[in-house]
């Protein structure tokens, strides 16, 4: 059976101006020409999707790093380094995350200091372990997850 | 604390901090002040707010340069006249003014952003310890110093230089081959 021709009939595409009308609801907030000439427009409105786009992976990226800016600030105000509370926090088996923690460290200093010495002293306990020796009055409790 | 209001004014208030520059790596020097005078020594820093400190730097002409830098590095400066640029060594900057020298060094440490001539603004440089009073009153805090500056020989007391660890201790009779 022929079937070709029937093939080439495709549905009506979409009327011009509900096309038109689409890019012109998503560019009514740009400048110029880019908000009413449909050919300048829909080019604006592709360029606007694809920043958008790549955005919302950058703005993980740059979040994480103001915890982490933000924690390397209030470790140092408890005389540690980021990578220290980090590490110690670990070996601790706390598992708080850094938005949590630096969350902790602006709106609860005092739950934030404690957190800091639990850090300290499990970092000086990693260092302890390796040379053999215990520091005295610590108490240490180790989790096992089954 | 009587309210939200004044725990918020209190906590991004401007703070003003000293910082001695006496015997100093200069660019370890820079890379701290930068610190301080954008906020990120602060828990609640953002690079859009505007929560950094001013700081007072006092004793600039005593401030030190690593190795032969003194000699070798130069500073491009401006003399006034058409077409000509100088390339002074950092010994001939500092002698021509001594404050520069650690103002271009944080100028360059500062990010390259519309905010670096705004914090410029809120460095005070002074060549030794004489601060004007209306500086002096607003001093808050000591920005912690990068290097202890090291002691002479003379300088130690005689029950440290006993008890300073050796490698060997000769015998009596030792005598140096000459």
């Amino acid at each position: 059976m022929f079937l070709t021709l029937a093939r080439y009939v495709r549905s009506p595409p979409p009327d011009r101006w509900w096309k038109r009308r689409y890019v012109f609801n998503n560019t009514w907030r740009f400048w110029g020409r880019h908000r009413n000439c449909y050919k300048i427009a829909i080019q604006s409105m592709q360029h606007a999707w694809r920043h958008a786009r790549r955005g919302r992976a950058e703005k993980k990226r740059f979040v994480r790093g103001l915890w982490i800016e933000r924690l390397r600030a209030a470790s140092e105000e408890h005389g540690l380094s980021y990578e220290h509370l980090v590490v110690g926090l670990d070996m601790a088996q706390v598992q708080i995350d850094r938005k949590v923690l630096s969350h902790l460290a602006i709106y609860e200093p005092k739950t934030f200091k404690a957190l800091a010495e639990i850090a300290r002293i499990s970092y000086g306990e990693g260092l302890m372990a390796a040379t053999g020796k215990q520091p005295e009055g610590v108490f240490t409790r180790v989790v096992h997850w089954e | 604390m009587a309210s939200r209001v004044q725990q918020h004014w209190l906590t991004f208030s401007r703070m003003w901090l000293l910082c001695d520059a006496r015997w100093q790596p200069t660019p370890e020097l820079a890379k701290r002040i930068c610190k301080y005078l954008e906020g990120r020594h602060k828990p609640v820093y953002h690079p859009l707010t505007d929560c950094g400190d001013h700081v007072v730097v006092i004793n600039t002409k005593e401030v030190a340069f690593d190795k032969n830098q003194w000699e070798k590095k130069l500073y491009a400066v401006n003399t006034g006249y058409k077409d000509t640029m100088i390339a002074m060594s950092a010994k001939d900057f500092h002698r021509m003014d001594p404050t520069k020298v650690i103002e271009r060094e944080v100028y360059s440490e500062l990010p390259k952003n519309s905010q670096r001539q705004n914090l410029m603004t809120r460095l005070h440089l002074f060549p030794d310890e004489n601060i004007p009073d209306n500086i002096k009153e607003n001093l808050v805090d000591i920005i912690p110093p990068v290097m202890e500056p090291p002691k002479r020989l003379d300088e130690f007391t005689e029950e440290e230089k006993a008890s300073w660890p050796r490698f060997f201790i000769p015998p009596a009779d030792y005598k140096p081959a000459d």
